[in-house]
């Protein structure tokens, strides 16, 4: 075995009987700690009057836009000019037969 | 207590049940974590995120396979999750830093690890190691880690990981493979 070999075999053996790393003894304790702290910051928040003015905002900024695009998008105007003429006909009509009796 | 009992305890939110499952368990988390970010500090934190995951979670065990290969899963995904946003943190950094923002530079991906549980006299060469299995792909840098410092069996890598046998096999020889390459290079500049 050359000198490279013995040198990756000594690093990869570098490990062997590798001892477990102990964990913080008070692992439990932070970790109900941050639960809580996780807790805390959501529920609070939800309940709060800005979160909840914020939402009625959005609420209503959503149903406008809403709004405005139904009302954009149906048409108004279906009828042709001629049939537009059609309808204002008779009334013209009318109007001039009554001049005429005048 | 037995598994099942034990599951069902936690199910119903029992703090004893739930401090005896961290006190179990915090040692294979905490290592297969230190393992992963080679980092004391960040392994903690991963470590408490598992166990959170764990509390939030265990109505969706199934009971299929053991509490610890579900368990060590977790911690696997907590770990890679953590490694992800570390990288992004440091991407946008970078970028933010193009525009005037302080960038600082985070120079522990840069620092030699020393295993706490690597006799002294292999502290050095473990460093060198450590670093390597860094630079493996990801699913073989996980079986590595999961069987050579865990310690735990090719079958059980293969259940926490989600795949076959010969999977682990493969990739475990395919990450010894790879770190004999690496450490082929790094002799070149080593000067121990």
């Amino acid at each position: 075995m050359n000198n490279k070999e013995q040198f990756i075999e000594k690093v990869m053996t570098s490990i062997e009987g590798i001892n477990k790393a102990e964990a913080n003894p008070f692992l439990y304790e932070k970790i109900v700690n941050r639960m809580g702290q996780d807790r805390g910051k959501l529920i609070p928040f939800i309940q709060q009057p800005q979160f909840i003015r914020l939402a009625a905002c959005l609420l209503v900024l959503v149903a406008m836009n809403v709004l405005v695009c139904i009302h954009f998008a149906e048409p108004k105007y279906t009828e042709t000019h001629t049939e537009q003429q059609n309808d204002v006909n008779p009334v013209a009509q009318e109007y001039l037969s009554y001049m005429k009796n005048i | 207590m037995n598994q099942d009992h034990f599951v069902s305890a936690l199910r119903q939110g029992d703090s004893t049940a739930f401090k005896e499952l961290v006190e179990q368990y915090k040692k294979p988390v905490y290592n297969t974590g230190l393992g992963m970010l080679q980092n004391e500090e960040d392994a903690e934190d991963v470590a408490q995120e598992v166990f959170i995951q764990v509390f939030q979670s265990i109505s969706q065990f199934k009971g299929d396979s053991k509490l610890s290969t579900w368990i060590y899963r977790i911690t696997v995904s907590k770990s890679l999750e953590f490694i992800r946003k570390k990288r992004t943190k440091k991407r946008f950094g970078f970028v933010s830093g193009l525009f005037g923002n302080e960038y600082l530079l985070d120079q522990s991906g840069k620092k030699e690890f020393y295993h706490p549980g690597v006799a002294m006299e292999n502290r050095e060469l473990s460093a060198i190691l450590f670093k390597s299995i860094n630079g493996l792909p990801e699913n073989q840098r996980i079986a590595f880690i999961l069987h050579k410092l865990e310690q735990i069996s090719y079958q059980e890598v293969a259940e926490v990981m989600q795949v076959s046998l010969s999977s682990v096999e493969s990739l475990i020889f395919r990450a010894r493979q790879n770190l004999q390459k690496e450490l082929g290079e790094v002799y070149k500049n080593y000067e121990g």
